[in-house]
């Protein structure tokens, strides 16, 4: 098989969250929570997937330990509850559904590895994975407590708490009738890095879901796991995996994203990577949608650092949670980010929710997305919804299925993004000339998404001025109307291909000029130089127009 | 291009089905509109859209054999390329997810078609990103066989890269092949499909367009 390592959380994340879960929609009983003390809620022993529930022998008490319900802002109180499906005899945290390591910051094991960013040539330190969580005395794992104050560690809370999740999210798609996953899927959490340079652990902020075969290819951190898995790292004021949703989003990936929606591929409009996106939404969806609540990440993904390595910044940091409840839109909410543009398509997911109720609304949406393949994009995703939906339930209940995703645009997008949002939400993403292979473009590599620019009533040139960071040289495919598309004879149906002036470093400016401009054009980004991205863009109208660049009647 | 980003776009074309092994350059081979109707080249690949609703009663037997029944009735051409079946179960659904087989009958394509059944085996609906790549070698033995079976008239070279646009929608990736027809006085070209590895179109030889042009 082959593998992409994807599925990182970000950008994701949430707010507000009910005090229990509720899964009962899905099958799944829970239990009944009561409050018995200052900060520990009392649970009645899951069994809701009628599981044997443990079977550690000489464990007078059951395999009982303290959890966050959701995370230690929305639910601080931790509860108990019964760790499922165990089978390990000593009690280590491996079960039928999972197995759980800590990656131990320990020097001595851990498998050192070189990383070559820029020829420099790294010397790395792997955090070592082990079992660490074990039963106390009394049979239970109650002793293994969230630490006092945030702290880079290896604690063996971590993998309490990602066990118990696991089962749950687990036990839920079990509920549902999927069990592709019924066997120990690998996690790790705790995941750090030491770095001789600077004589320090490196935090990793993130949590991802790895496919199988992920460090056959380009990365350097292997930790002898060849099947998926799911890793979770920490921060100094984060730890990934006191998240439920969290953990239910990278195992949602594991469940339905791992051989479906990785692809990135070349359509008439350009680079097509929705299908990644879809599988951030369906990862968010299925995480909110367990924990009933429309938000992911609120104590993960908010406040969150970036990674550094050695004091050097090497990721994004901010609030950085997803809310499905945001109005959403394609095509101007597209980023080219998959993280950010899932959460359009999550957003339609979670209105079908509320207009179906969970437990149907679950059952369409899974019944849609197992027959995905790797490159469904949105109109596919929508449309396969919309018809699970009818043959599922009734018309006028598909209609309204089809209401919501039209509401967002997802039936047939075209992807060009207004220059005024270019950049507003995250900076969008251009791969470099040459990213393609021999083809029509040559060198040329077209963008995700095109430029809108509206061109007043009067006006007979504009400048588009793009923001960018990094070396672009860039061309633009210009089109009057709806997007610009590739093929045919000329290579695309543009009317004309206008070089962008690059009157600064970190601007790149497109003259549209002529006597019959005014209206909506759309502009096709060919990148011929490196990587680059552009963080804003505006449109103005030229007083005194020069030559003009593009013919009447276009 | 930084190197990162060349690493996750090499990564991603593998995914999107092109085997550094067969097909130098890394060109995706998955060209297509999602919503657009199944491709038609040339009337060798006739199939009604690239996903969508069908209404398959499959006989009896494995959920793999329904969905190769479904495949058969609804994509033909693609029948003799499905490989290893991957099946997915809710309550209400089954999903047969298949890996497709290249030109050399290895599987270059992870889960590209799916097959999805009801609970009474009946075929719901079908998902297809598109079938493996031909390699250019590949592409000049079948322009071969084809010159020889339409015209014997010709030769075949080496095959380059280009896209072809079929219709509305996607452009095709393909392999342009020139045959000389006449050594230095006549030539024309053979396109063949780099997803299906079938011939998609032929120009008219550089005689016969002056012959038409007069």
């Amino acid at each position: 098989m082959r593998a992409l390592v994807c599925g990182c959380v970000f950008w994701a994340a949430c707010t507000e969250s009910p005090a229990a879960p509720v899964a009962a929609d899905a099958g799944v009983d829970v239990g009944v929570a009561s409050e018995t003390h200052d900060d520990v809620v009392a649970v009645e022993p899951e069994v809701g997937s009628g599981e044997d529930v443990g079977s550690a022998p000489d464990v007078p008490l059951g395999p009982l330990a303290s959890v966050w319900l959701e995370n230690p802002i929305d639910s601080p109180k931790t509860t108990e509850v019964t760790l499922l499906h165990l089978t390990d005899p000593d009690g280590r945290l491996v079960g039928e559904f999972a197995n759980v390591r800590n990656c131990v910051a320990d020097k001595e094991r851990g498998k050192v590895v070189t990383v070559d960013p820029g020829g420099i040539g790294l010397q790395l330190t792997l955090c070592a994975p082990d079992h660490t969580a074990r039963p106390g005395d009394d049979g239970t794992y109650l002793h293994l407590r969230p630490p006092e104050t945030p702290v880079i560690d290896s604690d063996a809370f971590a993998e309490v708490m990602m066990y118990h999740h696991l089962q749950r999210i687990h036990d839920y798609f079990q509920g549902l009738g999927l069990t592709d996953l019924d066997h120990p899927l690998p996690a790790l959490v705790n995941l750090q890095v030491y770095l001789p340079l600077c004589d320090t652990w490196s935090a990793f902020g993130n949590a991802l879901f790895t496919p199988e075969g992920s460090f056959t290819y380009a990365i350097e951190f292997d930790f002898d796991i060849d099947e998926p898995a799911i890793m979770f790292g920490q921060t100094a004021t984060k730890d990934f995996a006191y998240e439920a949703d969290v953990i239910s989003h990278e195992y949602t990936h594991a469940m339905v994203g791992s051989t479906r929606l990785n692809a990135i591929f070349v359509d008439e409009q350009g680079l097509n990577n929705l299908p990644g996106a879809l599988n951030e939404a369906y990862a968010d969806y299925f995480a909110t949608s367990l924990a009933d609540e429309s938000v992911i990440g609120n104590y993960a993904l908010n406040a969150v650092e970036g990674l550094t390595v050695c004091g050097v910044p090497l990721s994004v940091s901010g609030n950085l949670q997803r809310d499905l409840t945001a109005d959403r839109r394609c095509p101007d909410d597209l980023t080219a980010e998959v993280h950010a543009d899932g959460e359009i398509f999550a957003s339609a997911l979670w209105a079908i929710r509320e207009a179906l109720g969970p437990a149907v609304a679950d059952r369409v949406i899974l019944d849609a997305v197992i027959g995905f393949t790797q490159a469904t994009d949105f109109a596919a995703a929508a449309e396969a919804t919309i018809i699970e939906a009818e043959d599922q339930l009734d018309n006028a209940t598909a209609d309204k299925v089809r209401q919501v995703f039209i509401d967002r645009g997802l039936l047939g997008c075209e992807r060009v993004v207004p220059a005024a949002k270019l950049g507003a939400r995250l900076a969008l993403q251009f791969a470099g000339g040459g990213a393609l292979g021999p083809g029509p473009l040559g060198d040329d590599t077209p963008g995700f998404v095109q430029v809108g620019v509206d061109v007043p009533e009067g006006a007979q040139e504009v400048l588009l001025t793009l923001q960018v960071q990094g070396d672009a040289v860039i061309d633009g495919l210009v089109k009057p109307g709806g997007a610009v598309k590739l093929g045919g004879d000329n290579g695309s149906d543009a009317v004309a291909r206008l070089a962008f002036d690059a009157p600064s470093k970190n601007t790149r400016v497109l003259r549209l000029s002529g006597p019959c401009i005014a209206g909506r054009w759309s502009v096709l980004v060919l990148s011929r130089g490196d990587d680059f991205a552009v963080v804003g863009a505006t449109v103005t109208a030229v007083d005194a127009p020069g030559e003009p660049t593009v013919p009447c009647g276009s | 291009m930084n190197a990162s980003w060349m690493t996750l776009l090499a990564l991603a074309t593998r995914l999107a089905g092109v085997d550094p092994t067969l097909e130098a350059g890394g060109l995706p081979s998955t060209v297509g509109d999602p919503s657009s109707a199944w491709r038609v080249s040339a009337g060798q690949v006739a199939s009604p859209a690239r996903h969508g609703r069908i209404h398959h009663v499959t006989p009896p037997g494995s959920s793999a054999d329904r969905a190769r029944s479904a495949v058969a009735a609804t994509l033909p051409a693609v029948l003799g390329r499905l490989g290893e079946a991957t099946v997915t179960e809710t309550h209400e659904r089954v999903a047969v997810s298949f890996e497709l087989l290249g030109p050399d009958r290895a599987p270059v394509f992870e889960r590209r078609l799916s097959v999805v059944l009801d609970r009474a085996g009946v075929a719901r609906r079908v998902h297809f990103d598109g079938l493996p790549v031909a390699t250019p070698s590949a592409a000049t033995v079948r322009a071969e066989v084809a010159v020889s079976a339409a015209t014997a008239l010709g030769r075949a070279g080496d095959a380059r890269a280009g896209w072809l646009p079929l219709a509305l929608g996607p452009l095709e990736p393909v392999w342009r092949v020139p045959v000389v027809v006449m050594p230095f006085v006549d030539h024309r070209w053979l396109y063949v499909s780099r997803v299906t590895g079938l011939v998609v179109r032929s120009t008219q030889s550089a005689l016969q367009h002056r012959e038409v042009a007069r």
